[in-house]
């Protein structure tokens, strides 16, 4: 799995590349702990390009958010699949994110 | 032991009782007789006697009296004494009569006497009464001074009264008579007693007791007496003046106006009934002493060996067989515990047998189960061999009966496309059954591996069994041989109960019947080749008459229209859950009561392979790159076979999270995934040598927490059980095994 990071107003956008899973998850899981330890960090997260996903990587994504809630950061999850976005909605995790179609959409709604 | 003493005791009271009323009572009985009739008859005796002895004297007495009133009667008129100068003669008379004096009182005077008198007091009284009646009269008895005359009237021939003779008696001749004591022994004694004009009674004589007893009157009231002075005879108990119980008899003696008491004490009459009385006591005293002794001794003699016998039988009560009472005694007590010691002997003979018998039944019961055990080995339970095979699954199960039964199947690989199952019933049961069995199913296996046509296989097993077969025993046996890439299934019946066919459609229908006999009947037995084309997903069901014969509580059959509605229903069941759901089944059905027969149900689902790719089947290591290998094989049967991605995904998310959890679960070493793509199915199977780890057995998370409360655990197995509705776990010979099925959309 690949991960791109860009800064872009304030925001940090992670670009996933690939599978999210029991193998790839740690790289992953040290970037966001890295992300969310400072303060009011926002992070989006561009899943357009992101194959598969297991338990593992939601686990991640679960530790983000409750990290973000402890440090006041934000994140959006943007452009999932949809195998992926069925994983999401089996597991709940639809309801527990804020969810965007597409990075572009996902800039917006930051922006404005 | 207080409680044996006590007993003893009661023992040795009981004979002293009973041999004192045996002794005692009839000694007594015959001693109160005895001493009875002894003083009745001493009584008599000594009441005769006294009788005796007192009419003597009486007589005597009165022979005295008598005698000297007719010789002064006659005296009286001799002409001698007329008149005076004859003192001489009276003189002479006095001597030869024995009378102290005589008298010649005339008015009142003496006119002569023998010796010098006065006429005063007796004297005068006695003359005065004699001249007055002119008759000889006898004066009474004068004690103070002691004297007694009798006086006669003298008259002469004409009749005139010329005086009065008066003659003293000599009282020493009373005297001696009332003191003669012959016949009285020591203390019996005479006494003359008259009654003075004063009333009183007085003593006339002294007596053998009392010298002077006629010197006062007697103060004693006595009755006896005073009615002797009445004339009354009597004889028999009383008392005497001196206040002593007597036996005595009284006269009375009408010359002196006196009675005479002849009397003698009873405790010297009765000395002899004393003196046996004493005899009889000290005859007593010793006989009870006797008594008590012989009771002693007898009370010894059986309490003794009584005693030894308690002791010995507590002893051997406590469980020592092995001892022996000793009792010496020589009688019935020592042929007892010659009994006893033999009983106990012949207990301990039983118990040692017993114990033989016990030891022996247990051994053949514990051999038994081990016969049970090894019977129940040679039936295949572990299927390792169908680990590799998408193609078919089967399973099997025996529910035996108690005792050693003869139900067998079995199932193997032949080659890369061939399986061979069978199931089989030994006629009977017991070890001979168990035996016919194993033999069986070694034939079996063994004939099977050299390739031969089902029906020659039949054949060949049939020959062997038959070879010395005395026992009459025989086999019904279901074979089959499965070709497991194509379906084909070529079978023979030797006798079997017809198996089913649970279509994939749902239908259920019974094989076609084929010629065949039980093995081991008939040596040149042929058997008819069946064949029969299998279809993707369709089941075969194999059971032994035990499943249909199987009886409830009423003791009616399960019955073949049972089974088959059960299998209509039960037709999308893997094999393994139609085996279980069937035993359950026969369980509810038969509830408690007892089973009678081995049943045995094997099932084969054939699940078809397809031409080009047969799927998925790799082996992995417990590490978590191997993950990544795994996932790379089913994105590459995806591109083979142009699966939608969405089930690539399905089955490539399921596999990573099954296998993540058993390997963080840790003890497992390899894992076996199979992936199977039949039509219209997709099957998982995944199973690993790890402990037992039922992954669906995680608890659901709930999905409607906030972020902060929400786990991770029970996501991943949660995303298997969404995307595969049919999951199944399966713990089989020691290995953990997932099954996932999934319906293809056409």
């Amino acid at each position: 799995m690949n991960i791109v990071e860009s800064q872009q107003n304030g925001i940090t956008e992670l670009k996933l590349e690939g599978r999210l899973d029991s193998n790839t998850s740690r790289a992953l899981e040290q970037k966001t702990t890295a992300l969310f330890g400072a303060d009011k960090t926002r992070v989006l997260f561009d899943l357009a390009a992101l194959d598969y996903i297991s338990s593992a990587g939601l686990r991640v994504f679960l530790q983000a958010a409750k990290a973000a809630r402890r440090t006041g950061g934000t994140l959006v999850l943007a452009g999932m699949n949809e195998n992926v976005r069925e994983v999401f909605d089996i597991s709940g995790f639809s309801q527990l994110f804020t969810l965007a179609p597409s990075i572009d959409e996902a800039r917006k709604a930051h922006a404005g | 032991m207080g409680e044996l003493r006590q007993v003893k005791g009661s023992l040795a009271t009981q004979l002293l009782f009973w041999f004192l009323c045996i002794s005692v009572l009839p000694l007594a009985v015959m001693t109160w007789l005895t001493d009875r009739n002894a003083t009745r008859s001493l009584e008599a005796g000594v009441t005769s006697s006294l009788n005796a002895i007192g009419k003597r004297q009486v007589l005597q007495l009165q022979t005295y009296l008598e005698a000297r009133r007719a010789d002064l009667t006659v005296l009286a008129r001799s002409p001698v004494v007329h008149s005076s100068g004859h003192e001489e003669f009276l003189r002479y008379k006095c001597d030869v009569s024995g009378y102290l004096n005589l008298v010649l009182v005339r008015n009142r005077k003496v006119v002569f006497s023998a010796r010098p008198a006065e006429v005063t007091g007796l004297l005068a009284e006695v003359t005065e009464q004699a001249s007055t009646l002119l008759e000889t009269t006898t004066s009474r008895f004068a004690v103070h001074p002691r004297a007694l005359y009798l006086a006669a009237p003298v008259l002469d021939d004409a009749g005139r009264l010329l005086g009065t003779l008066a003659a003293e008696l000599d009282i020493r001749v009373i005297d001696r008579v009332v003191n003669d004591y012959t016949g009285l022994e020591r203390t019996g004694e005479t006494v003359l007693v008259t009654r003075m004009p004063d009333g009183d009674l007085q003593c006339l004589t002294p007596t053998r007791h009392d010298a002077t007893a006629m010197e006062h009157p007697l103060s004693a009231r006595l009755p006896a007496l005073s009615e002797g002075l009445d004339g009354v005879r009597l004889e028999g108990s009383t008392r005497d003046q001196r206040g002593r119980e007597v036996l005595a008899v009284v006269r009375y003696l009408p010359q002196l106006a006196a009675a005479v008491m002849v009397k003698q004490d009873r405790d010297e009459a009765f000395a002899p009934v004393r003196a046996l009385r004493q005899e009889t006591m000290v005859l007593g005293v010793g006989t009870l002493l006797l008594v008590l002794f012989a009771a002693w001794a007898c009370a010894r003699a059986l309490t003794e060996p009584l005693q030894q016998l308690t002791a010995g039988t507590e002893v051997v009560a406590s469980g020592d067989l092995g001892h022996r009472i000793e009792v010496s005694a020589d009688n019935e007590l020592g042929l007892l515990a010659q009994s006893f010691n033999r009983m106990s002997e012949r207990l301990a003979d039983s118990m040692q047998r017993l114990r033989e018998t016990i030891e022996t039944k247990e051994r053949i019961e514990s051999e038994l189960t081990i016969a049970r055990d090894i019977q129940q080995q040679l039936l295949p339970r572990i299927f390792p061999e169908f680990l590799h095979r998408p193609e078919f699954d089967a399973y099997a199960a025996v529910v035996p009966a108690k005792e050693v039964g003869g139900d067998l199947y079995d199932f193997f690989l032949l080659d890369e496309d061939h399986m061979c199952f069978m199931v089989g019933d030994v006629s009977g049961k017991g070890v001979p059954a168990a035996l016919f069995m194993a033999v069986t199913k070694t034939l079996f296996k063994a004939t099977a591996l050299n390739r031969p046509t089902m029906p020659e296989l039949l054949e060949r097993v049939n020959q062997e069994l038959c070879r010395d077969n005395d026992s009459g025993m025989f086999v019904t046996v279901f074979c089959a041989m499965l070709n497991f890439r194509t379906g084909h299934l070529s079978f023979a019946n030797a006798g079997h109960n017809l198996p089913y066919v649970l279509k994939a459609g749902g239908e259920v229908i019974p094989f076609p019947a084929t010629r065949g006999m039980g093995l081991g009947v008939l040596e040149e037995a042929q058997f008819a080749a069946g064949e029969l084309q299998l279809s993707e997903g369709d089941t075969l069901f194999l059971y032994t008459d035990g499943l249909t014969e199987a009886e409830d509580a009423e003791q009616k059959f399960f019955g073949d229209a049972r089974l088959r509605e059960m299998l209509t229903r039960s037709v999308r069941l893997s094999p393994r859950a139609l085996v279980n759901h069937t035993l359950e089944q026969i369980k509810s059905f038969a509830q408690e009561a007892p089973q009678s027969d081995d049943i045995t149900v094997l099932t084969l689902c054939f699940y078809a392979a397809h031409g080009g790719g047969e799927g998925l089947s790799m082996t992995l290591r417990s590490e978590l790159q191997e993950l990544e290998r795994l996932s790379e094989a089913v994105n590459a049967l995806g591109e083979a076979r142009t699966l939608p991605t969405r089930l690539v995904y399905q089955l490539d998310l399921a596999l990573e999270e099954l296998i993540s959890n058993i390997m963080n679960h840790g003890s497992a070493r390899l894992l076996q995934v199979d992936v199977t793509l039949a039509e219209r199915e997709l099957r998982v199977r995944v199973q690993d040598d790890g402990a037992e780890f039922n992954p669906f057995e995680l608890a659901t998370p709930d999905l409607d927490l906030d972020v902060d409360d929400r786990e991770i655990g029970g996501l991943g197995v949660h995303l298997v059980r969404t995307m595969f509705e049919h999951h199944e776990y399966a713990r089989v010979g020691g290995r953990n095994f997932v099954t996932l099925r999934k319906q293809l959309e056409a």
